[in-house]
């Protein structure tokens, strides 16, 4: 939350309401509608969001049993491109950090990164050197470790080794086995994660009715909040992490492998992210909500939030551009990954002092990321 | 870790402050305006004796209570502590846990002021660690215990200067995950209060709130008659999980059974699910919790559990003791500084610092 800090500082109000039963309501601060948000964020995004991400995991669980099964021609192709069709999918949803996608440690079953020490590739190395047959059961697959059953195992096991190199029928029907069982175990997840958004009485429910019974939202504002900060930290995460990690440009200066960069899939799946960042806050209603809460300077505050998506449109072109280029981090490439932070960034902070300046969040230093 | 305060302070001479500001002084970490992070030393109208610049965002600060030197920790998950002090009379020191453990936050030092322990996660092993630093040395580190549970968060000296109370948060979490912030075993939270004899590292006494719940231990203070007073956060996104207002605080002695103390509702509404910080007062006898998602402070008697009052700030929850029995000074996010009495429940201004008030405050002398 770090980037919201001088801005939310700047609006503070010093609220202390004596006696303790009424707070102050701050000035220039109009009712914002959190349940209107809450629903469109839900029409909008992030059933949308889920159902694309649950289409393309069954398309490639199916793309893999025809390649590996029955020997279709021009398998390895289609399996490529229902690969990437769900590295797209699961980059536009792959910021919602709250619901179902958190239980049962499904993010990190799905896309486990950073992985520092290359946990994935050693222990999916491991897996195919001794034919473990637990790696062939998506069932047994889904108990075992994070690192081997996501999206990062699934792109060391199709094209994490060496090109032309000849392999034995056996250990390509393994192999084969292992991509079906990541597969079938990502369209699983998706498919759960999903249904708890869609049934009446699922997660969704939860997220529409907040009230001192709801175990998960209290007050309508909590939605609005969990939607906040999962843009802003999945603006912080593809800007400090995804471009700045590969590039050595993070606090601590060491370089972070980039996500997907053994299949030259990083900008492919940074394009999705940006693209989800748009969706979340344009077909997710964040944009209209914000204007519409402003009622006190409408044109400026239009002006403001119409900058947030074109400059989130700006980065998202530049992401697209570079999604043929092999190795990004690299070589001219570089400079413009370093230059898409800047309408990020820009994205980034005009957000936040939007929400802060029309919403009634705990958006306080404490509240909003407490301890 | 107040009560062992009080009790070191009776022998010890203390350095006089090394400023003209009238006392009494408390320390905390805070964000700049700037967006750096530091800690501090400051009087009440909000002005600053000392402070020190930080690597990154703290949380608590121990005070020795034999010669008020203050470590301000990291907050989870990161791993340094910074050493200073009221007088500057020695350049501040930064040390660290080792590559495989990070802190979460809290330290106490031994009532002696030899000793420092701090609750640190063992990561790749998911278990808690109690890491014991030599103050006497720069804060080498000179070993570690277990903590019993996973997650230790805050921890403290009952008066028996051999026995530590530590709230176990059950929570397993990992520094490369999340930004070391996701709880990996939301079906499976198990938080625990337990005390363990310091001289061996021997678990003296464990309670439990059994796995599948959503309750999470994590602040804790001793009052009178060695009562430990702790603060729950409720875990959001557990599996069915129970509503948010339930069992906030809880207040303990040893051998004891441990339970939740009823709160009225207009209380646990206030908490908002989650208890920020606790402090007890001067005589030990009041117990106050704040909530920064609630911006409420909820005062209750230590011996029967009673709510004395609940008042409302924004964004409040460094919370500590003042000068007088019932007193509690509060810190809060926008910066400002208040307080708060008992026995009237009002809340008045002291002053404002312009910073943003970290998650604790303490209360280093007068």
């Amino acid at each position: 939350m770090r980037a919201w800090a001088p801005l939310i500082y700047a609006g503070a109000i010093l609220s202390i309401a004596l006696g303790g039963d009424s707070t102050l309501a701050a000035d220039g601060k109009t009712a914002f509608d959190h349940a209107r948000l809450s629903q469109q964020s839900l029409d909008g995004y992030i059933r949308p969001g889920y159902q694309r991400f649950a289409k393309a995991t069954k398309a490639l669980d199916g793309a893999i049993s025809a390649h590996c099964d029955r020997f279709e021609s021009g398998g390895r192709r289609k399996i490529e491109v229902a690969f990437d069709a769900v590295v797209t999918a699961w980059g536009r949803i792959e910021f919602v950090t709250f619901g179902p996608v958190t239980v049962e440690q499904r993010l990190e079953r799905i896309m486990f990164w950073p992985d520092r020490r290359g946990i994935g590739a050693r222990q999916v190395a491991t897996a195919l050197r001794d034919r473990s047959p637990d790696v062939l059961d998506a069932d047994r697959l889904s108990k075992k470790s994070v690192a081997m059953q996501g999206l990062p195992a699934l792109e060391t096991i199709l094209f994490g080794s060496a090109p032309g190199k000849k392999t034995s029928d056996e250990a390509s029907q393994f192999r084969c086995g292992f991509a079906k069982a990541i597969a079938v175990n990502l369209a699983n997840m998706a498919q759960s994660i999903e249904k708890d958004w869609s049934t009446p009485d699922g997660f969704a429910q939860s997220w529409l009715t907040p009230g001192h019974d709801n175990p998960n939202f209290i007050k309508p504002s909590e939605t609005t909040l969990a939607i906040a900060k999962a843009f802003d930290q999945g603006l912080e995460k593809v800007r400090d992490q995804r471009l700045a990690g590969p590039l050595g440009l993070t606090a601590q200066q060491r370089k972070i492998a980039p996500a997907l960069g053994k299949s030259g899939r990083s900008m492919r799946l940074i394009a999705a992210n940006i693209a989800g960042l748009r969706e979340l806050y344009v077909q997710g209603g964040m944009e209209q909500a914000l204007i519409d809460a402003n009622t006190d300077d409408r044109e400026n505050a239009t002006a403001l939030a119409k900058l947030v998506s074109k400059e989130l449109a700006t980065a998202g072109q530049t992401a697209v551009e570079l999604m043929s280029v092999k190795t990004p981090f690299q070589g001219p490439s570089a400079q413009r990954i370093i230059a898409l932070g800047f309408p990020l960034k820009n994205a980034r902070t005009t957000a936040a002092g939007l929400l802060d300046a029309v919403t009634d969040l705990p958006m306080g230093f404490n509240a909003s990321d407490g301890d | 870790m107040l009560a062992a305060m009080v009790a070191g302070a009776a022998t010890a001479v203390w350095p006089p402050l090394a400023r003209a500001n009238a006392g009494p002084f408390f320390a905390a970490a805070r964000r700049n305006p700037d967006g750096r992070y530091s800690a501090a030393i400051f009087s009440t109208d909000g002005k600053d004796v000392t402070s020190v610049v930080l690597p990154g965002r703290g949380h608590d600060v121990a005070v020795c209570p034999v010669s008020r030197r203050c470590v301000a920790f990291a907050r989870r998950p990161g791993n340094f502590a910074v050493v200073f002090s009221a007088d500057r009379a020695e350049e501040p020191i930064v040390f660290t846990t080792p590559d495989d453990r990070h802190f979460y936050g809290h330290g106490v030092f031994s009532p002696d002021g030899r000793l420092l322990y701090t609750t640190e996660n063992d990561f790749e092993a998911a278990r808690g660690v109690i890491g014991v630093y030599d103050a006497t040395a720069r804060f080498g580190r000179i070993g570690e215990f277990a903590s019993h549970g996973i997650g230790p968060h805050d921890l403290a000296f009952l008066s028996n200067p051999n026995v530590l109370v530590i709230a176990n948060g059950g929570l397993r979490e990992h520094p490369d995950i999340g930004r070391g912030r996701r709880v990996l075993n939301l079906d499976a939270i198990e938080t625990s209060l337990v005390y363990v004899d310091v001289a061996s590292g021997a678990l003296l006494e464990k309670h439990v709130i059994p796995a599948g719940g959503s309750l999470s231990l994590r602040h804790l203070e001793v009052g009178s008659n060695d009562t430990v007073v702790l603060g729950a956060q409720i875990v959001k996104g557990v599996p069915d999980g129970k509503p948010l207002t339930e069992g906030l605080i809880y207040r303990h002695r040893r051998q004891q059974s441990l339970a939740a103390t009823p709160l009225p509702s207009d209380a646990s509404a206030a908490l908002s699910g989650y208890v920020s910080s606790v402090a007890v007062d001067s005589e030990g006898a009041v117990a106050a919790a704040t909530s920064s998602k609630g911006g409420a402070v909820v005062m209750l008697d230590v011996a029967t559990g009673k709510v004395l009052r609940v008042a409302t700030m924004a964004d409040v929850s460094g919370i500590a003791r003042h000068g007088h029995p019932g007193d509690f000074l509060l810190t809060s996010g926008t910066g400002a500084i208040a307080d708060v009495v008992a026995a009237e429940g009002r809340i008045t201004a002291l002053g404002e610092a312009a910073c943003n008030w970290d998650n604790h405050a303490v209360l280093l002398g007068v």
